[in-house]
């Protein structure tokens, strides 16, 4: 068990593309960083060079005190998970989580011990002896996962190993991986573009960008003061909202009068001592505004959509071109067509500077 | 503009039963979707509406018309999928302009034609595009745009939003919505998403393995499940299945393990004596539905938090109660510590009772 650091990495591959654009970043012992973002965002590459498998065109990786720029992956102690593959149908549960250790030559005892022991923790240990076809689904992939970690490396690095389940699969998965990390208290490195899997199982995320690192922190804190555009448009189901807007006096005022948003001389005047131009993004979640039937509150507009989701509905609401979406409860029964104000809820919106695309509050 | 119905269709490959004895109307301007799995026959059911797969039994009807000896191109309906073709080097304008051609039209019939729908799908400042210059989502409205500028009698969409990034997916989901009830054209869409089906559609079809399983709207679907598999698969976090028994004297469910035993309230006990076997029952509550606490609450569960997830707009905690793992959806701001012992309270007002043997709804 170890830290990895990661100080400057920046990786150019020979057609020119700079993949991964000086990056620094560190997982203490034991935690679960989340690398998230978008296809091509350098999150695999950065995973690949902590693996060994890309070198690096500068930088260096730590792995505890050691740095590992120069080993090969077989001596980094390392084990990189892709994804978790079916159990061999011949073979008990004990077998086939011993496989990977019986390949590698540890002696019968060892492996009896750190069957056990994982067979503990996932919950598994009362059908080892079974084949996987007469286990419930649920052992299978607990046994599928024991597995992936029975070899105890220092550093367990997976790049979207959940990608090919399906949703159900998926999400039980998650629950179990998770559980059996914080258990074995193993550093973990994950990559995934899934910002729902980087919000559930990490204790922390790293989202990138075009090579660059955009933001690291808690689940809550990327949810809630996302640093930049891009992070505040990737994280959440639904996106934050981001609406064009201007500073005027000590009111933000949208695009056509439609939306004006009354501020704290003290928020408003941070705003104007820190913004680099007048163009402004006021980001809001779609829990975070209220609808009403009345004409008070900050923005007019008119539903445009409105979609059941079971436990919440999801309204659309055309404003100057663009729509805001809002959440509420699944009772809420305004209809399409509907005049309704919005209210936003000021303690917990953010402000962008539209040019560098930077929170200032 | 059509009402499309669906009699009895069968269609087999091999030995397979890709599509089992299925019966749906679809409502002339109506959207449905079906939706299932993988495998579940949706795509197979749509190929039958376009004519691209002749039923081995049963028939497609539009309009109350049998349509067996009518070829695809005759049958004039629009087919979207999720690979959406268009032709690389014409712009976003020709491409939306190609059905177009073939008719006789005025170059200026046609321009105002494509620009009246560009404007409805809101990409009529990118007509001078090609492909290449277009994001995926744009893509896909180009791809809509063709096939709206023909007027077909109905829409058939297969999974058109997959290869979309979930953020592009949930804005094209409203934009769909809308853009079908500006058309006032039928829509028959289908997906595995069921987000997609509860959100879009008038109506829901679920469909598993060839048989269809309910038929209602978003909201039927979801707060009464007509078995097992609706039930699992309808809602974004899962509904909790707990193995139970009715005790018929003192009217309570008690777990399969014997961990825990609740008064039933009278909904669920006269759903509980539908059953043939009572002793083998499952309880069903949805996250929303399963109340947390730190206090002792009396008739509570004893459950320990087993792992949380933090989803920003809310949070999951899969709690542990016996052998059992328990989803329980709450408001963000109600945190608990790892491992915290917690009281657990099922709404039984909103719980369901499904029958073991043939996992249809009691409730």
């Amino acid at each position: 068990m170890a830290e990895v650091r990661i100080e400057n990495l920046v990786k150019v591959f020979p057609n020119g593309t700079r993949a991964v654009n000086d990056v620094s970043l560190a997982a203490p012992d034991g935690e679960f960083l989340v690398l998230l973002g978008p296809s091509g965002c350098g999150k695999t590459t950065t995973l690949r060079c902590v693996a060994g498998l890309e070198r690096q065109t500068s930088g260096d990786i730590y792995i505890g005190e050691r740095v590992v720029n120069d080993l090969p992956p077989g001596e980094r102690d390392i084990a990189f998970v892709f994804q978790f593959y079916a159990l061999y149908p011949h073979l008990s549960a004990y077998d086939n989580i011993a496989f990977p250790l019986r390949a590698v030559g540890v002696a019968a005892d060892e492996i009896d011990r750190r069957v056990m022991r994982v067979a503990e923790t996932l919950r598994i240990k009362h059908v080892l002896r079974k084949r996987p076809r007469s286990m419930s689904s649920g052992e299978q992939q607990r046994v599928a996962l024991g597995r992936a970690v029975i070899r105890r490396p220092q550093v367990f690095l997976m790049d979207e190993p959940l990608t090919n389940l399906d949703a159900a699969l998926r999400s039980d998965m998650r629950v179990e991986l998770k559980h059996l990390q914080r258990e074995l208290g193993v550093t973990t490195l994950y990559v995934t573009h899934d910002q729902t899997e980087a919000m559930t199982m990490g204790e922390r995320i790293a989202v990138m960008q075009l090579g660059d690192l955009q933001q690291v922190g808690t689940p809550l804190e990327v949810y809630q003061y996302p640093a930049t555009l891009f992070v505040a448009s990737f994280i959440g189901d639904p996106p934050m909202n981001l609406i064009p807007v201007t500073l005027e006096g000590d009111a933000l005022q949208g695009a056509s009068g439609h939306l004006s948003l009354a501020l704290a001389p003290d928020v408003a005047g941070a705003i104007r001592q820190k913004q680099s131009g007048p163009g402004l993004v006021l980001g809001v979640r779609a829990e975070d505004i209220t609808l009403s039937g009345g004409d008070e509150g900050d923005m007019r507009g008119e539903v445009t959509t409105r979609e059941p989701l079971g436990d919440q509905a999801l309204y659309s609401v055309g404003l100057d071109g663009q729509f805001i979406q809002i959440t509420t409860a699944p009772t809420t029964r305004f209809g399409v067509g509907d005049a309704i104000s919005l209210s936003i809820d000021r303690s917990r919106m953010r402000v962008f500077d539209a040019a560098t695309e930077r929170a200032l509050v | 503009m059509s009402s499309i119905t669906l009699q009895n269709l069968t269609k087999r490959f091999g030995a397979t039963v890709a599509v089992n004895d299925l019966s749906l109307h679809i409502d002339d301007r109506e959207f449905v979707v079906v939706v299932g799995p993988t495998g579940a026959g949706k795509t197979t059911t749509l190929r039958c509406v376009a004519g691209l797969e002749k039923p081995d039994d049963g028939m497609v009807l539009f309009d109350g018309q049998d349509v067996r000896s009518v070829s695809p191109a005759e049958r004039d309906v629009a087919f979207v999928f999720q690979n959406y073709a268009l032709y690389p080097r014409k712009t976003a304008f020709e491409n939306i302009a190609f059905p177009l051609q073939a008719r006789n039209l005025s170059a200026a019939e046609i321009k105002a034609e494509v620009e009246r729908t560009a404007r409805m799908l809101r990409i009529h400042h990118l007509l001078d595009r090609r492909p290449a210059q277009l994001s995926g989502g744009e893509q896909q409205r180009v791809a809509l745009g063709r096939a709206m500028v023909r007027r077909p009698r109905a829409f058939l969409m297969d999974e058109p939003l997959t290869n979309l990034d979930f953020q592009l997916r949930a804005q094209m989901r409203s934009e769909l919505k809308r853009i079908q009830r500006e058309l006032d054209n039928t829509f028959f869409y289908v997906t595995n998403d069921q987000v997609e089906a509860l959100s879009m559609g008038d109506r829901i079809a679920v469909l598993n393995a060839g048989t269809l399983h309910q038929v209602g709207t978003p909201q039927e679907i979801y707060e009464h499940p007509a078995d097992l598999f609706v039930a699992a698969f309808i809602g974004s976090i899962r509904m909790n299945f707990l193995r139970c028994a009715f005790i018929a004297d003192t009217g309570a469910l008690v777990s399969a393990d014997g961990g825990w035993s609740l008064p039933a309230p009278p909904r669920l006990r006269e759903g509980a004596q539908k059953s043939k076997d009572p002793g083998q029952l499952i309880l069903g509550v949805r996250p929303e539905d399963v109340l947390l606490s730190t206090e002792a609450g009396n008739g509570a569960l004893e459950g320990q938090v087993y792992v949380a997830e933090p989803l920003g707009n809310h949070n999951v905690y899969n709690v542990r109660i016996g052998p059992a793992l328990v989803r329980v959806k709450t408001p963000a701001t109600f945190m608990l510590d790892a491992e915290a012992r917690v009281s657990v309270q099922f709404n039984m007002a909103r719980a369901h009772l499904f029958d073991s043997a043939t996992e249809q709804a009691l409730t």
